[in-house]
């Protein structure tokens, strides 16, 4: 983390301002093919700086698919190439109970010419993944999924083979049909950042999406200006190293933690690992929204994103993000009498 | 407030809280009602205020919840005006009944109204229960007010054994008014919230400053001091005449047997058997007049009209009368005979209610004006000398009617009478009747004669039925014979004058000589007054000649006060006659337990004085802050004043809210609050940026306040020292 005292502001300040320059184009982008969408928009790109992954939890047709694309398709420049790889900038697998985890991964070919056996990677050889209907799949292709996720690495007949580090996956789940699907354990969950359940866009942002109708909204965001990967990677480092993380609001993290956990409603509370993801989340946040601190508010807006997937509840309880909510207000509370305290 | 249901409470504070409204109301009806209506008061009041929360659950707005009470007020009003001031129920109830639940009602619905409608809106807004207590504390101020004031039902039951055993019932007041404050103040401190209790204490102390900053510029009302000290002179300002009338509850025109300047007849004279005192007389001579009673004589009416008698105009008639008050000592004109027959008596006389000439015993030769030993009592005092007559009656038999020193006219003067023939048939026939042959042309056994008759046939009333006859005398002699002491004079002169004794109507006052009761002091009351008919006889002067009547029926008033009459008897002898009030002793524990509570008033006074003033500097200080704060301080300074100004104006952060939140939540109406809230978290959050101008935002501010609210509102949040107390 960054001290005040040790660190010189001026070029953090520079990159902070270019940071933030690469995620508003990002933004533009993405809410361009995507309407009334602005606040998952936010959250995937918080999640993408904060080198996380989101699950949306949405019905079918609710513009995922498009949200995945206009983002990956947002980062521009010469194709990434790790050995022989060619990193694509976007792919889309839809899980299905037959899928084997090397449909995913990628699987070794022998050459006969070469004599050898040759890697075929697979679709997570991208930037952007979109893993849709995550649930539908057998747990076996949910693990190799999921450990790449967490290593950012595959693992095919025992040679590893490095996945970008700019990998980052939007999973989807439907919330309703859940016949025949095999339900993500709680641990598996942890490693997403966000659970993002989506609503129904608003009835104007709806007939501007009819407005538009014969222009593709991809096609509309192609016309705006693209970032590199490059950028990506150092809006990352950039929010780690420079945007301030107060003492309080890290007291205030843990303590919304350890009240969650001593609440009779949860079973089972947030790991310190989440606490640990949940530290880039807020500070990408502030950059997001083109502060250079992270604020209460940060906190309010991510921990019912952060905690509620994480927690075991009680039998009866239904609604996580509210328990998360309640226990969160009195840190809130705390921090806003903070300000005023010094 | 979010939901109705919010306001319910336990039913201890609601039964409190009705039970102080119970005795508020009570306590401020007290002095204003009878004993029903006070507890209607208290009945009312408690119900109201127990009701109260209920109405504050409804859906009524808290303007409709005012005019509610406001409506209750007029409609008790309404109630009292329908009973007691129209006719129609008036009429129909009778004036006792209709004034007594007129008054019944009134007491009943306002209290209620306003206990419901006040306790409805504090349950909604609690700083509204300052206004409960304000009420609570006016309630008990106006009783100790009216305390001193003495009105009518002043609470003596309170009062009365405190002041027997010598202590002050103010205390006993303030004690149970601050014990019932105290309740309410509890209650108040009952809140959840310490803030909101601080600043209900503060607004009380508010009202209380207020209270006693009025008070001691305005002052309390000082209690009507009776400068008789003993209520016995009567009201200043009016006619000297009319006073003596208001004292016998006469009013209007001189009427009856006072002794005015005239004296006139009147039906149902109504003349109260009054035991006002009028003045003391004190012996300095010890007398016993012959025929028991003393006679004071103020003045004689001798002249004829040819209607009725008057005081007379001609040079030399009447000459022993007094003229007027001493200012220097002075003889009467014409003193009667001193002899044998008379003998002087000193007396002085001390009146207590205004006279237009003075009185003395019976024939007073010469006034002195004498040292008024007590102003503040009496209004005059002056030394009277008498030649009161020793002689007995018997003595008199043989002496010729009238002076011969007398000229002719003066003694027509003396003699004339109506031309009714009546008289002197009468007359003729009472001698006749009465007297042996041999007497018959004496004038003593003449007057005994004439009044022995009148005394025996004539009958004492005070309703009569002659003032409107022509002649009411004859009216009276002829017709029933009955009337007052002024138709017997009258009777009494005429008859004598138709015998040819030069006769006079005196008057003044006629008190018996057991009222004296031994003592040398005698109270001239005003029920004492009387006339009655004097005969000149040559060597006694003018003799009282009155009549007794044997049947009557006005029964005489009750004799007057003994203690009374000697204690103004030694005061108007100059006596310091009031025992001088020695301290009494009052008990160490209530003089410790005064200290203490003195003490603690004292204290609590002192709190929340301080209370105040920190309120009101801290309150400045915050919003000033910002021109003197650092360049690191600023942004907390700036958003602290701008909190302050929005909590003015009743816009606070919600607990659990962030103040990110609360400024969106504001940006409707001041859209300049953003940035000083963005400035606050980033300084508070350690970001490295400052806005500069955080000031022009506030200054932006207060312009947005300005349009989104009234001049007023925003006058009563200046005003509001205790809002910042509020601010988070």
């Amino acid at each position: 983390m960054t001290d005040l005292s040790s660190h010189s502001p001026a070029p953090a300040h520079a990159a902070l301002d270019a940071a933030h320059h690469t995620i508003t184009a990002l933004r533009q982008r993405v809410r361009a093919a995507i309407l009334g969408r602005d606040d998952v928009i936010e959250l995937v790109l918080v999640a993408l700086i904060a080198d996380g992954h989101v699950l949306l939890e949405d019905y079918p047709g609710s513009g995922k698919t498009t949200l995945a694309r206009a983002l990956g398709d947002a980062i521009e420049g010469v194709p990434q190439q790790i050995g022989a790889v060619t990193i694509a900038n976007f792919r889309r697998v839809q899980f299905t109970p037959d899928l084997l985890p090397s449909d995913i991964t990628g699987t070794n070919v022998f050459d006969p010419v070469r004599g050898g056996f040759d890697f075929r990677p697979g679709p997570i050889f991208a930037h952007v993944l979109l893993a849709d209907e995550i649930n539908r799949t057998s747990p076996k292709v949910q693990a190799a999924m999921l450990e790449a996720m967490a290593e950012k690495q595959v693992t095919v007949d025992d040679r590893s083979h490095p996945l970008d580090e700019l990998f980052f996956v939007i999973a989807t789940q439907n919330p309703l049909d859940l016949a025949g699907t095999y339900p993500l354990p709680t641990p598996q969950l942890d490693r997403f950042l966000f659970k993002i359940a989506m609503k129904h866009v608003e009835r104007d942002a709806e007939l501007a999406v009819l407005a538009h109708y014969p222009v593709p909204s991809l096609e509309r965001a192609a016309k705006l200006p693209g970032v590199t990967r490059e950028a990506i990677v150092a809006a990352r480092r950039t929010v780690r190293e420079s945007v301030f993380l107060a003492p309080l609001v890290k007291e205030a993290l843990v303590d919304t933690a350890r009240t969650l956990r001593a609440d009779p409603r949860v079973l089972q509370g947030a790991s310190t690992r989440s606490l640990v993801l949940a530290l880039p989340a807020l500070q990408a946040r502030a950059l997001v929204n083109g502060r250079d601190y992270v604020g209460p508010e940060d906190l309010e807006h991510l921990a019912p994103r952060i905690f509620p997937h994480r927690l075991e509840l009680a039998p009866g309880v239904e609604d996580a993000a509210e328990v998360v909510r309640e226990c969160v207000a009195p840190q809130l509370e705390r921090l806003a009498r903070a300000s005023l305290r010094r | 407030m979010s939901t109705r249901d919010e306001l319910r409470e336990g039913w201890v504070p609601l039964v409190l809280r009705a039970l102080v409204h119970a005795l508020a109301a009570g306590v401020l009806a007290f002095p204003l009602a009878s004993g029903g209506s006070v507890t209607a008061a208290a009945v009312g009041s408690g119900l109201g205020a127990a009701f109260g929360p209920r109405l504050a659950r409804s859906d009524l707005r808290s303007l409709a919840l005012v005019g509610l009470g406001f409506a209750g007020v007029f409609l008790a009003i309404l109630l009292r005006f329908l009973f007691v001031d129209t006719q129609l129920l008036a009429s129909s109830l009778g004036p006792s009944t209709s004034l007594r639940s007129g008054d019944f009602l009134f007491f009943l619905v306002a209290p209620a109204a306003v206990s419901l409608s006040l306790r409805a809106l504090a349950t909604r807004r609690r700083g509204l229960q300052a206004l409960e207590v304000g009420l609570v504390g006016v309630a008990f101020a106006q009783l100790v007010v009216a305390h001193r004031q003495g009105a009518i039902n002043r609470p003596f039951e309170l009062a009365d054994p405190i002041l027997a055993s010598g202590g002050d019932p103010t205390d006993l007041l303030f004690a149970v008014g601050a014990a019932a404050t105290a309740v309410v103040v509890l209650l108040l401190l009952g809140e959840r919230s310490l803030g909101r209790s601080l600043m209900h204490l503060s607004v009380v102390a508010l009202l209380l400053l207020l209270f006693l900053g009025t008070s001691s510029v305005i002052e309390m009302p000082e209690p009507e001091q009776d400068p008789s000290g003993l209520g016995l002179r009567p009201e200043e300002g009016e006619g000297e005449s009319d006073s003596e009338q208001s004292q016998n509850g006469q009013g209007g025109g001189s009427s009856n047997p006072e002794p005015n300047e005239e004296l006139e007849f009147q039906d149902e004279l109504e003349q109260p058997q009054s035991a006002t005192p009028v003045g003391v007389v004190v012996f300095h001579d010890d007398w016993s007049p012959p025929y028991g009673v003393y006679y004071l004589r103020q003045a004689a009416f001798s002249q004829y009209n040819g209607r009725r008698l008057v005081a007379a105009t001609q040079l030399g008639v009447d000459g022993d009368l007094a003229r007027d008050f001493p200012t220097v000592a002075y003889d009467v004109a014409e003193p009667p005979p001193m002899g044998s027959s008379r003998a002087p008596v000193e007396t002085t006389v001390a009146l207590l209610a205004e006279h237009t000439r003075p009185f003395g015993l019976e024939a007073p030769v010469r006034f002195t004006p004498a040292r008024n030993p007590d102003a503040r009592r009496f209004r005059r005092v002056y030394k009277v000398s008498s030649a009161v007559l020793t002689a007995d009656f018997s003595s008199m038999l043989g002496a010729r009617a009238g002076n011969s020193s007398w000229s002719a006219e003066e003694r027509a003067t003396y003699t004339a009478a109506p031309n009714d023939p009546r008289y002197a048939e009468l007359a003729q026939r009472i001698i006749q009747e009465q007297l042996p042959e041999h007497l018959r042309e004496d004038p003593a056994a003449r007057i005994a004669a004439i009044t022995g008759w009148l005394g025996e046939h004539g009958t004492y009333s005070l309703r009569s039925r002659h003032a409107d006859a022509e002649d009411p005398t004859a009216d009276f002699l002829f017709g029933d014979l009955t009337g007052y002491c002024v138709h017997f004079a009258h009777a009494a002169a005429y008859l004598m004058r138709a015998a040819g004794l030069p006769t006079r109507v005196a008057s003044g006052y006629a008190i018996d000589e057991a009222t004296r009761q031994g003592g040398s002091a005698l109270l001239v009351t005003g029920g004492a007054s009387h006339a009655w008919p004097e005969v000149y006889l040559e060597g006694f002067g003018w003799v009282v000649a009155d009549v007794t009547p044997a049947q009557v029926l006005t029964p005489p008033g009750p004799p007057p006060d003994a203690d009374l009459q000697r204690l103004l008897g030694e005061l108007a002898r100059g006596l310091d006659a009031v025992p001088v009030e020695e301290d009494a002793p009052i008990s160490r524990t209530v003089a410790t337990l005064r200290d203490v509570l003195r003490w603690i008033g004292w204290t609590l006074l002192g709190l929340l004085a301080f209370a105040f003033v920190f309120l009101v500097v801290g309150k400045i200080v915050r919003r000033l802050a910002p021109r003197f704060a650092s360049k690191d301080r600023l942004p907390i300074a700036s958003y602290r004043a701008a909190l302050d100004q929005l909590g003015e104006l009743a816009l606070r952060r919600n607990p659990g809210e962030s103040r990110e939140a609360f400024a969106r939540r504001v940006a409707a109406i001041a859209p300049s609050f953003e940035p000083l809230t963005r400035a606050n978290v980033a300084a508070a959050f350690g970001s490295r940026r400052v806005d500069p101008a955080l000031e022009t935002f506030r200054a932006k501010l207060g312009q947005e306040l300005a349009r989104a609210f009234p001049l007023w509102r925003r006058l009563v949040g200046r005003l509001a020292f205790w809002s910042w107390l509020g601010s988070r």
